[in-house]
């Protein structure tokens, strides 16, 4: 192997490894299943090692991977991606779980920290992202799991930064909605 | 600039998304903090939600890789680095 590209594949391992666990749980979260997130996080690598020369030392790694991943899930596995139950969106209904959840309080439920802590599991807040469509579904991840700014999140994939706050507004008033289902289910 | 207080707890719903997302301006921070003081209901709301946010947050980032991805990335990079 020759020297330049030793240190190139150096470099790219200090930057990519300690993003590996972000970029694989995000792609569960994009492709909802584990093997497409597998197949999806090498394919998201290999381009990125196959581009890295672009990338401008210094810049921001994790922002552009994302880019990477973002751009691959859009071209090679949506399409082939099921396609999640149709969701209605009437409008905006803020603090919509934490409304049911004091309109709903009895003696034994308590506070709605509390409810949600005793009752809702991992998996009810895996299903419920989960359910949302494609683009409300990246942006929440993007936003509230990984913590990428508007302004990241509109390079990331791709679209005026307008449209990352709306998509996050609707995706999280539908999560409400969705987590408000499962605790239902579990009373 | 003359500051004012926001009129009403409306106001402030509009600036949850912002808020939960750590985008509001320094002055729109400022004025929803000063409801927030003063409505107890909304500073209850609003605090539900960040609280929401970050126990979600919290949940979903323990997700980690398999192991078996890890060692193609090392396979693929070299194993000494
Ligand atoms: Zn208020």
């Amino acid at each position: 192997m020759p020297e330049a590209d030793s240190s190139a594949r150096a470099r790219f391992k200090e930057l990519a490894v300690p993003h590996l666990d972000a970029l694989y749980r995000s792609a569960l979260r994009m492709t909802r299943n584990e093997a497409d997130a597998e197949d999806l996080v090498q394919d998201t690598l290999l381009r990125a090692f196959q581009f890295f020369h672009q990338f401008q030392s210094g810049s921001n790694f994790r922002a552009w991977v994302f880019k990477i991943l973002s751009n691959t899930f859009i071209n090679q596995y949506r399409r082939r991606s099921r396609q999640p139950e149709t969701v209605s969106y009437d409008g905006g209904e803020d603090f919509y779980l934490y409304s049911q959840l004091v309109e709903n309080r009895d003696s034994e439920w308590g506070d709605p920290e509390k409810l949600v802590l005793n009752k809702l599991q991992y998996e009810d807040i895996l299903a419920a992202i989960d359910r949302l469509p494609d683009d409300y579904r990246i942006a929440v991840t993007l936003s509230d799991v990984e913590g990428f700014s508007y302004k990241e999140i509109a390079e990331i994939v791709g679209c005026p930064i307008g449209t990352v706050r709306s998509r996050l507004n609707r995706g999280r008033r539908l999560l409400q909605r969705a987590l408000w289902g499962h605790l239902q289910e579990a009373a | 600039m003359h500051h004012t207080t926001l009129k009403n707890c409306l106001e402030a719903f509009r600036l949850l998304d912002d808020y939960l997302s750590r985008e509001l301006t320094p002055e729109l921070e400022e004025r929803l903090d000063e409801h927030l003081r003063i409505c107890q209901e909304c500073a209850r709301r609003f605090g539900f939600e960040r609280w929401l946010a970050e126990y979600i947050r919290d949940r979903l980032r323990q997700g980690r890789a398999p192991a078996h991805l890890r060692a193609w990335l090392n396979r693929m990079l070299g194993e000494g680095g």
